[in-house]
């Protein structure tokens, strides 16, 4: 009972404090819509969005690759699901299913150059980002994709139709890492790939796997991401790691969160936190100053919330000193 | 087996490099390596330079690029010019736009028609003989007294700049007043991009709040103008923005900028949400061909009016840069100067249903442009002795390339 008081603790803090302080901030400069209904119904978008992709991303750094072409992939995906899906009578379903096919291939073709082309997991990703991005300026003679004005295609992005893929992810991503064998193969080969592979995983083929997996993480981020501003072609390169590494933040809390509620809620926590942190100085500040202040305190937030994490072994001396300090009754009666 | 895999990884490498360097015909993004040369493209004329112009765009996509390729590919080819798009830097970055200018630059290019004016003049400084000519560059204080390119206006080879509708922040102010007096609105509020980006776009907000306050002291139903303006930074307006009780009730939302894509998604939203009132209008700038959007145009729909700097004014540097290039400017062209480009305005169902008909704007087809190459003629000294600078100025200015001319 008290491990499970102070997982729950442990888990709930950081959003609690973020969601008190952001409602008090809000308060005193008179925004009071701060967490009501219409709030969340809006936030509730950029939530999915951010989970689905980070747990796309975080899925292949868990097992020790950082994929730089989550973010083109997203796009060419965009783009090219996009207006499939608006030439076949603006239909959800074709949208749907375009995005998670195109990511999964994209992402399994990053997969196979990675295992059979055996270079190192940096070049291989940005390579792709960079062969994904050009594609985005060809395709559809590099006119990109608006549906931000099509209420048909737009079901993904707003609610409640972001539950589907925003859910959906977080239980692909659960059933990854819980349930399949794959999932559970990939935790070993990323703690001792050596040992892995001495007991028989063959890191391929779970690679293979992992990439698959993430291509349809990547899908759902997609079906949400596709319509939540007119997307042009990547014109300048590595234009779209920028996307990613917002994406990635969660990831960072969610893994240092792992230890109180596992790696899945802590992902959905951590996009949580983040986005009603960046909601609330948006709402507060103007929107030249809430930008440069979300990006300074998301910075600033992230690297003291780490700093904070990786002190575990700190506070476990100051609280043993205190303990020893004042004794408990019965050894200061001694 | 790896060595052949090699082998014809390399080979697909060099054929890919090879397939992109070959030089075409004249069009977009076509390279050519060709020098400077005179030849007879028209029947009418012995003797012309011709040569590459560089079109350094603000746009990749969209149907007022659409609609721009179409013109450079259909008058320049008239002409006797090749020409390549130069996607310039996407923060307007000096450096960046000197790069990718650089890195289009062959021994043919005879001019520049640039969208981008961060770094003009040290482009200028790079290439002397290069002829340029603004082009939908809005940013009066660019050009203008202490602006950034303002020592371009003392280079005889800058030949002016026609803006993105006005050039003057107050004129903008006025035309955005005008139509939210016209509509009968009486709760506005107002969106705008940063006066670092935009200057001239805050002086019209400022304007914009000065006419009211006028309107006002005379007004039997005043105007209120809900809070300060929002300037966005290039993101979409936030959903908070709608949330706050003062705005439940906005008759319009004033956004003098790419509406279509920063505040119409928002707006729409919040209405469907039941967040604000359904009768809440949009009064924008920019223009997008999507169906939906358009289908929510006019009537009851949610975008009353948008405003965009004609598409067709790019006549204006095509006809400078070919006058310059031939070395016949016309006599009455006293130095570069900064000009408002045609004013589109639509503001109305009948309007869109004539833009989607009839404009080159939206149909990006040849045959839909009024500025064509017979009325480009009349204002070329090399195919009109009488051409003038004032007539090109005047016909710029006139109906002819807005809403109400097209035929």
């Amino acid at each position: 009972m008290k491990n499970f008081l102070k997982r729950a603790v442990g888990t709930l803090i950081l959003p609690v404090l973020m969601y008190l302080v952001m409602f008090l901030l809000c308060r005193s400069n008179g925004q009071d819509y701060f967490g009501t209904w219409t709030m969340w119904r809006s936030l509730i978008a950029d939530i999915g969005l951010s989970v689905s992709c980070a747990m796309g991303i975080g899925l292949q750094f868990r097992c020790g690759r950082f994929d730089f072409s989550g973010g083109s992939i997203m796009l060419l995906t965009s783009i090219v699901a996009g207006n499939l899906a608006k030439s076949m009578g603006n239909s959800p379903v074709v949208l749907a299913v375009a995005c998670i096919v195109l990511c999964v291939a994209c992402s399994l073709l990053v997969g196979v150059i990675y295992v059979y082309g055996r270079m190192p997991i940096v070049i291989v990703t940005i390579g792709m980002t960079l062969l994904f991005e050009a594609i985005t300026c060809l395709v559809y003679r590099g006119g990109g994709i608006n549906l931000v004005s099509n209420s048909s295609l737009k079901v993904f992005s707003s609610f409640p139709g972001v539950l589907f893929p925003f859910l959906l992810a977080v239980g692909i991503y659960a059933f990854y890492g819980r349930v399949t064998v794959t999932g559970g193969r990939a935790a070993l080969l990323a703690n001792n790939q050596q040992a892995a592979a001495n007991i028989g995983v063959k890191e391929s083929r779970n690679v293979l796997t992992s990439y698959i997996y993430s291509g349809i993480l990547f899908g759902l981020a997609t079906m949400i991401y596709c319509s939540t501003a007119k997307l042009s072609g990547a014109f300048n390169s590595l234009q779209t790691v920028g996307s990613l590494f917002n994406n990635i933040l969660p990831v960072f809390v969610g893994l240092t969160l792992s230890g109180a509620c596992g790696d899945t809620l802590g992902i959905v926590i951590g996009a949580l936190s983040l986005c009603m942190m960046n909601f609330g100085l948006k709402a507060v500040y103007t929107a030249e100053l809430g930008s440069a202040l979300s990006l300074m305190i998301t910075g600033v937030f992230l690297l003291l919330f780490n700093f904070i994490a990786g002190q575990g072994e700190l506070f476990r001396r100051i609280g043993a000193a205190l303990t020893a300090r004042h004794g408990k009754p019965s050894e200061r009666t001694e | 087996m790896k060595k052949i895999l090699a082998l014809l990884l390399a080979l697909t490498m060099v054929f890919a490099l090879v397939a992109c360097g070959n030089p075409g015909a004249a069009g977009t993004g076509t390279p050519n390596t060709d020098t400077p040369t005179t030849g007879t493209p028209g029947s009418e004329t012995p003797e012309r330079k011709t040569g590459k112009i560089l079109f350094c765009s603000s746009l990749t996509d969209g149907p007022q690029y659409e609609a721009y390729t179409t013109y450079l590919d259909t008058i320049l080819d008239e002409l006797g010019y090749t020409w390549e798009l130069v996607i310039g830097d996407p923060s307007n970055d000096p450096a960046g736009n000197l790069t990718a200018v650089r890195n289009a630059m062959t021994n043919n290019v005879v001019g520049l028609i640039t969208a981008q004016d961060g770094g003009l003049a040290e482009i200028m400084a790079e290439y002397p003989d290069m002829y340029v000519v603004g082009f939908m560059t809005d940013m009066a204080g660019v050009f203008g007294e202490g602006g950034t390119s303002a020592a371009c206006m003392e280079n005889d080879h800058f030949l002016g700049t026609v803006g993105d509708q006005y050039i003057s922040g107050e004129s903008l102010g006025k035309l955005y007043f005008d139509i939210v007096v016209e509509q009968g609105y009486q709760k506005v509020s107002t969106v705008t991009f940063p006066p670092f980006a935009y200057p001239n776009l805050m002086v019209a907000d400022v304007t914009f709040r000065a006419l009211v306050a006028e309107y006002n002291k005379t007004a039997a139903k005043p105007i209120e103008i809900v809070g300060d303006v929002e300037v966005l930074m290039f993101e979409p307006l936030s959903d908070a923005y709608f949330m706050d009780a003062s705005r439940k009730d906005l008759d319009a939302v004033v956004a003098p900028i790419a509406g279509c894509s920063f505040v119409y998604p928002t707006l729409k939203a919040a209405i469907e949400a039941g967040t604000i009132s359904a009768d809440t209008k949009l009064i924008t700038s920019g223009f997008d061909s999507d169906e939906s959007l358009l289908a929510d145009f006019g009537g009851d729909g949610v975008i009353q009016s948008i405003v965009i700097g004609g598409v067709e004014s790019i006549i204006w540097p095509v006809v400078m840069l070919d006058n310059a290039v031939q070395g016949k400017l016309p006599a009455d062209y006293a130095g570069p100067e900064q000009v408002d480009s045609a004013i589109f305005l639509i503001d109305s169902r009948e309007d869109m249903d004539k833009v989607i008909s009839d404009s080159l704007l939206y149909t990006g087809d040849a045959a839909h442009i009024a500025a064509d190459w017979n009325t480009v003629k009349t204002y070329l000294t090399s195919y009109n002795e009488n051409a003038s600078y004032a007539a090109l100025k005047e016909y710029l200015a006139s109906d002819a390339l807005t809403v109400d001319g097209l035929k």
